[in-house]
């Protein structure tokens, strides 16, 4: 029978240690499957350090990646059904969860996300855009400002 | 420290909002870059458009038929998406240059709109309803009553 499931390390920005099938990582991050093919991890004793993903959102993304990989088969319906339960979480979390999946390359996660940000903001008028951005300083001046919002008052 | 002092204040990187801006709809681009500065800049940069044109090319969702026409009664330009439902029509502004006189449109190709001011010795105008931005075009032919055709060729830009 095959050999034993092949293990690879990630460490979170808490230095907690996860321990996650290869081909899970292999197959869905574009950054761990370079490391893994041009030799740069060593399996008895690298870690990938992942400093700027907590250990929560790590948890989350190899959840992602793990379902994904062992259940690409299912019907499109109960993927799609999972997809939405997955990324339920607050605007903090989405967006943890998009640097991260953008630091890792995983590029069916980033268009989940893009796809999900995208029917959050498309109807939203600007002042609310710029809550969910966090864009305190918008750049205008004060007249262009006013004049935007005299010109366009229903985009606000 | 870089990454964690982002992720402190929660502010999206230009290139991820740029990626996000990518998947929406040119309603939607147009009210946004009323956002800020740099999404104003972002937005209306070639390299966007051209971007937005081929990304929304390859989306099914966003692939729908719109059609755009001319009210004689309003200054603006009516564009109405075939696939949506029938609330979904809504008013582009057209170029402060021509929006007193009588227009037609002439043709349009990769988003844009050829637009003709029934003025005599006014230009056609190549106007890009996402940006807002337009340029004249002089006419093919000195006389602009004389008859003409008109094609588009490709070209990479």
């Amino acid at each position: 029978m095959g050999s034993p499931v092949k293990k690879i390390m990630l460490c979170s920005s808490e230095k907690e240690i996860f321990s996650v099938e290869e081909q899970v990582m292999v197959q869905h991050s574009v950054i761990i499957n370079n490391m893994i093919e041009d030799g740069s991890y060593n399996h008895e004793e690298s870690k990938i350090p992942l400093d700027c993903v907590d250990s929560k959102t790590l948890k989350k993304v190899i959840d992602y990646c793990t379902h994904h990989t062992h259940h690409h088969n299912d019907n499109q319906e109960d993927l799609e059904a999972w997809d939405a339960q997955f990324l339920n979480v607050d605007s903090n979390g989405l967006y943890d969860l998009l640097m991260a999946a953008n630091y890792l390359e995983i590029r069916n996660l980033l268009d989940l996300i893009y796809g999900t940000i995208k029917n959050m903001i498309k109807g939203k008028k600007i002042d609310e855009i710029r809550r969910i951005f966090n864009i305190k300083d918008h750049g205008f001046t004060p007249e262009e400002e006013e004049q935007n919002r005299k010109e366009y008052p229903h985009f606000y | 420290m870089k990454h964690k002092a982002e992720a402190e204040a929660k502010v999206l990187p230009l290139e991820l909002v740029e990626k996000i801006l990518l998947w929406l709809p040119v309603k939607s681009l147009i009210r946004f870059r009323c956002v800020s500065k740099k999404w104003l800049s972002l937005v209306s940069d070639s390299r966007f458009a051209k971007l937005h044109y081929d990304t929304a090319d390859a989306a099914p969702t966003n692939k729908n038929t719109r059609l755009l026409y001319l009210s004689s009664e309003l200054p603006e330009a009516c564009c109405v998406d075939l696939e949506a439902s029938i609330c979904g029509d809504y008013a582009l502004q057209l170029p402060l240059s021509c929006r007193h006189f009588s227009l037609s449109i002439l043709g349009s190709c990769r988003g844009f709109i050829l637009l003709r001011i029934h003025v005599h010795g006014a230009p056609l105008l190549l106007w890009n309803p996402v940006t807002g931005s337009h340029r004249s075009v002089p006419y093919p032919v000195a006389d602009s009553d004389a008859p003409y055709w008109m094609g588009f060729g490709s070209s990479n830009n």
